[in-house]
């Protein structure tokens, strides 16, 4: 598999509200992102675009609080007037700037056709910087290139520092079924908010001591894991094509949906062998429209101890 | 297929074709090379009483002096020039794109190719050059800089486009009328990326203040602070002063002078309502049809052919964008 | 207490009714109090007795339960509504009643076993909306409606033609008739088979807002100021003190609220946003000139991993903190502080000129692993990275002594530098790698 890495891509004013959380974009507007790339490339170049890896150096989030103590606001901007030269309402939209690098999975690309690739990159470096991506400006493209499958290591390996983002669903799924193993009136809200809480238990210093040391709870599960929006579930019907008022375009059939959360996990990109780890996907199963990543994340195999160690432990 | 059955689409939205991007704040000097990041940084003030006094305080000295005397310590954010540099240096860059024949989204397939042919028309009629010379001219005359232009010793603007450079003193250049010279070539690169293929721009505008002078950068609205809160933000961009690209497209758009008070006010901004939000003022109200909803359903519903300078208006505010559907 | 659906109804209609009275009374009382004679005590007593006469009509149960329903397709009973997207988004919102609590990866409203169904409209009609949302003993008019039928109306009127009119003006409030988008409603493509697509329009998930607002201001509110103050006080106290940390606030309907929904407006227009940040680095101002400074970054980098780590080590339990049982565990909780250090590494190589090392008394190893340019010789025998590793074991395990709750032993230091040494070694890998085609 190939990938065409658009590196260091700079963005401002990119949508940093998704569903109940902020600080990145939705996944799937990296994929919106790659989509509008495929339906744009020349024909002649025969390629399309597929999965995507999404990679970040640097954010900067516009909100700020009034006190250490307060919670974030965003940045506002004044709308223009109404026609009474009145105050528009304020309709407020979370925004950041970002540096990201995307690996896009290139279909239709025989490997070792250097005339294609190079057109393929040279027509990338041309009009990437005048697309949006996540409705943020495209401000910046370090550079475009094709990663051949020997070398996606070094490639990932030319991004350092960095984080790129993977689908940790199945850490929300193992942790809701312990605690709805302990409780059974458990919900998937709760299990959710365990990986966004911090939690302190107090344990007295001595027996029947007023004083108590507080001590850290761990997390579900270790990582730098977050609340991230992977994609979107149905809550109407299927509407033909046509049938609803008001839609963009009366060829295809309509449906109204509520953002789908998850956990998500950033994670240096050092740490993966190859780039179809780390590569989301569309995945449409009635009613949901999401991401997956390619190989449902398996719980990382921990590096063991040496041999010898097992015996000389307990 | 007639055009009066034409209708205007409950969908309808234009991406802008002007896209400015941030604009970042650099000191040094009028003649020099070496330009570094300006900071924000905070400072604690104490606030002077400057608000109106209730009449029972003004009238009683004493209470006056107590009022005054009250700490008023409020923290804000403030960025200026350094002492050893006496300019300062905004950099933004400049997307001009093509393809106002197409809304980003429409869902009315023959108002939509109704409307691809005015566009057409217009370009084969007047062309883009009109309102692009305008936009040329708003980067010669350095309006982006807002407030940061007031009391400049020297303005200049250094513009890089393609293999072409280009250098204004802005002080050559009008804020109230269009009839600068010099400015064809710019205004060409303009017109061809609005008309044929995508232009990137890269401004940087020095503006002699002066050493240790303050300089503006876009102030951003926080809300829900409390009494001893911080009271006034900046924007930075990792730390440095920067404007909004909000603010650097309103100045360069600010071409429109076919609206009834600009012999008064002048250009204002390409806006649906003529808006001037630091005036509180709308100069293309509804009612004397001149706002962009009326032209633009005159001229593609009933047939009504705006003159030639509303139709600039027009194609102006479909390079602004937005969502026009109703 | 009431305990069936029908109590609950009636006592919301009388409720309403006497709502409406007590200004007459107090209109009375004033008046009875300034009357000074006969004429005007009487002229009080009958424009009392005439308004209260008006609203008794207005407040029988089937006459208001039949304007109630005239009026019900003024406003949509909703899980989700249009206006969260732009205040002024003239789109349908639905009632999504779905529940689903076997799902465990996606949180969506149907995770929510028990919601609160939120209402859009004109607020003149918002006491149907109400009237419907009454609940008692699971039940409400929403969920019958749901079910086709209004069981709950059957005592207020024996007019089967009026119970099908009910039913019918009902009806309206929770079903939508003719879907419609709008072009202030983001409407994306998402691609459902080669070249084919679907169309979608995301709704503000109003009831699920709701349930999330509220976890998080439990932690904030009522007894868990308690919590915090103890803590606070390092005293001890029974509860776990549970906060979100970098929360943001986004607002709908600015100074309206009610423009946008009924929670909304109860909610303040406030709706909670957990942080979703990548992590952020620091950049570096200037080298590090020894290891003193060098290590100062890598500590400032790590602080919350090694928290959790050693608040992991010191919870363990006696049969927990078999190593060999615990090692997966362990290595969980390394990796991310390796990640982090990785980091500072990565970004101290990509800051400075090549060379930058030289002038400063780092040790040759951790010369030539930040400053590889410079060091290609001594790089390539791979003697610097088993030194840099066991120097970054001693390092870690230094942060992570902690005497009186645990030890760690010889074959922890042994796992935690194998680990830290396969971790630099795959970043190696990626430097070296020299793949071809």
């Amino acid at each position: 598999m190939q990938f065409l890495l658009l590196e260091r891509i700079t963005v401002q004013n990119a949508n940093a509200i998704s569903g109940l959380t902020y600080g990145f974009p939705g996944i799937t507007n990296f994929l919106g992102f790659a989509h509008a790339l495929s339906r744009k490339a020349p024909s002649q170049l025969g390629v399309s675009f597929a999965g995507v890896a999404v990679v970040c150096h640097k954010h900067q989030v516009h909100a700020k609080r009034p006190s250490q103590w307060a919670d974030y606001t965003f940045a506002l901007t004044r709308n223009p007037l109404t026609k009474d030269a009145k105050t528009a309402p304020i309709n407020e939209e979370g925004r950041m700037d970002m540096q990201v690098s995307l690996l896009i999975e290139i279909e239709g690309l025989a490997q070792g056709d250097r005339d294609t690739n190079e057109a393929l990159v040279d027509w990338a470096m041309q009009h990437v910087p005048f697309m949006r991506l996540a409705g943020g400006q495209i401000t910046g493209l370090a550079s475009a290139q094709v990663v051949a499958p020997s070398m996606q290591k070094k490639a990932l390996h030319k991004l350092m520092p960095a984080f790129a983002l993977i689908d940790r669903s199945d850490y929300l799924a193992e942790h809701f079924e312990a605690l709805k193993a302990e409780n059974a009136n458990t919900t998937l809200m709760d299990a959710w908010l365990d990986f966004a809480k911090l939690q302190y238990k107090a344990e007295p210093l001595e027996e029947g001591e007023t004083k108590a040391k507080w001590l850290h709870q761990p997390k579900p599960a270790p990582g730098y894991l977050v609340p991230i929006v992977v994609g979107y579930k149905a809550i109407s019907p299927l509407y033909e094509p046509g049938n609803v008022a008001g839609a963009r375009d009366a060829q295809t059939p309509v449906t109204f949906v509520e953002a789908v959360h998850s956990i998500g996990q950033w994670q240096s990109v050092h740490r993966f062998n190859n780039i179809d780890e780390m590569a989301w996907r569309y995945s449409y199963e009635s009613p949901w429209y999401i991401a997956k990543t390619s190989q449902v994340v398996q719980a990382e195999q921990a590096i063991e101890p040496d041999e010898d160690e097992e015996e000389i432990s307990v | 297929m007639s055009n009066a059955k034409l209708k205007t689409p409950s969908v309808l939205a234009f991406e802008a074709k002007l896209v400015p991007s941030d604009a970042l704040m650099f000191s040094g000097n009028w003649d020099g090379n070496e330009w570094q990041p300006i900071a924000v940084g905070e400072k604690a003030v104490r606030g002077t009483i400057s608000n109106r006094l209730k009449a029972a305080t003004a009238n009683d000295p004493l209470k006056v002096d107590a009022e005054v005397a009250k700490p008023n310590l409020q923290t804000v954010d403030v960025a200026a020039l350094p002492h050893a540099h006496d300019t300062l240096r905004l950099d933004f860059s400049l997307r001009v794109l093509p393809g106002l024949h197409e809304p980003s989204t429409c869902n009315a397939p023959d108002y939509q190719l109704a409307l691809a042919e005015k566009v057409t028309t217009y370009q084969n009629t007047h062309g883009f050059g009109e309102i692009a010379k305008r936009y040329a001219e708003n980067i010669a005359n350095g309006r982006f800089l807002w407030r940061n232009r007031v009391g400049a010793e020297a303005l200049r603007i250094e513009v890089l486009v393609g293999e072409d450079t280009f250098k204004f003193d802005a002080y050559d250049y009008s804020l109230r009328d269009f009839s600068g010279n010099n400015i064809e070539q710019l205004a060409q690169h303009i017109e061809q990326g609005l008309s044929d293929k995508h232009v990137l721009i890269q401004v940087k505008a020095f503006a002699k203040i002066g050493s240790g002078q303050p300089v503006y950068p876009s102030q951003e609205l926080v809300m829900g602070g409390g009494k001893g809160d911080k009271s006034k933000h900046l924007y930075a961009l990792d730390g440095q002063a920067a404007m909004h690209s909000q603010k650097i497209g309103n100045a360069l758009r600010t071409i429109d002078t076919w609206h009834a008070g600009a012999d008064e006010v002048g250009p204002i901004a390409v806006e649906p309502y003529g808006s001037v939000t630091n005036r509180g003022a709308a100069y293309r109200q509804p009612k004397q049809k001149q706002d962009f909803y009326n032209l633009l359903d005159g001229w593609m519903i009933k047939d009504k052919e705006p003159e030639a300078e509303q139709q600039h208006y027009l194609m102006a505010m479909l390079i602004r964008g937005g969502v026009f559907g109703e | 207490m009431t305990d069936t659906l029908e109590q609950a109804i009636a006592d919301y209609i009388k409720g309403r009714k006497l709502a409406k009275l007590e200004p007459l009374e107090k209109a009375r009382d004033k008046a009875l109090k300034e009357a000074a004679t006969s004429e005007q005590i009487e002229a009080a007593e009958q424009a009392f007795a005439e308004g209260a006469q008006a609203l008794e009509e207005q407040f029988k149960p089937e006459s208001w339960l039949t304007d109630a329903a005239k009026r019900a397709k003024q406003i949509a009973m909703a899980t989700h509504a249009a206006k969260f997207a732009h205040s002024d988004a003239k789109a349908s919102s639905f009632l999504d009643d779905e529940v689903d609590t076997h799902e465990s990866r996606y949180l969506t409203t149907a995770s929510l076993p028990v919601r609160k169904i939120d209402a859009v409209g004109n607020a003149a009609a918002l006491d149907v909306a109400r009237l419907l949302k009454l609940e008692a003993d699971g039940e409400s008019l929403v969920n019958q409606l749901n079910q086709g039928h209004i069981n709950a109306l059957d005592t207020f009127t024996d007019n089967a033609d009026l119970r099908r009119e009910w039913f019918d003006g009902f009806k309206q409030a929770v079903t939508v008739k003719d879907p419609t988008a709008h072009t202030l409603l983001k409407q994306v493509y998402f691609p459902v088979a080669e070249g084919s697509y679907h169309l979608l329009c995301p709704l503000g998930a109003s009831s699920l807002m709701g349930v999330h607002n509220a976890a998080i201001e439990t932690t904030r509110y009522g007894d868990s100021k308690e919590v915090r103050d103890a803590r606070r006080n390092e005293h001890y106290h029974e509860r776990t003190d549970v906060r979100f940390p970098h929360v943001a606030v986004q607002n709908f309907g600015g100074s309206k609220p009610q423009n946008i929904s009924q929670l909304n407006n109860e909610r303040g227009g406030k709706v909670y946003l957990l942080n979703s940040q990548p992590p952020t680095f620091e950049a570096v101002a200037k080298p590090p000139e020894n290891e003193t400074q060098l290590l100062r970054r890598f500590d400032q980098a790590t602080w919350w991993h090694v928290t959790e780590f050693k608040s992991f080590l010191v919870n363990l339990t006696d049969r927990d903190s078999n190593f060999k049982t615990r090692y997966k565990r362990d290595y969980q909780y390394l990796i991310p502080i390796c990640e982090r250090v990785l980091q500072q590494a990565a970004l101290l190589q990509a800051s400075f000129e090549p060379g930058w090392s030289t002038s400063t008394s780092l040790p040759a190893p951790l010369q030539a692993w930040l400053d590889p340019h410079a060091h290609e010789t001594q790089r390539q025998n791979k003697d610097w990275l088993l030194i840099v590793s066991q120097w970054l074991t001693d390092w870690l395990v230094r942060r992570l002594q902690n005497d009186k709750s645990y030890k760690l032993a010889d074959v922890e230091h042994r796992y935690i530098n194998k680990v830290i040494k396969h971790e630099l070694t795959m970043v190696e890998l990626g430097r070296t790698e020299q793949g071809g085609q």
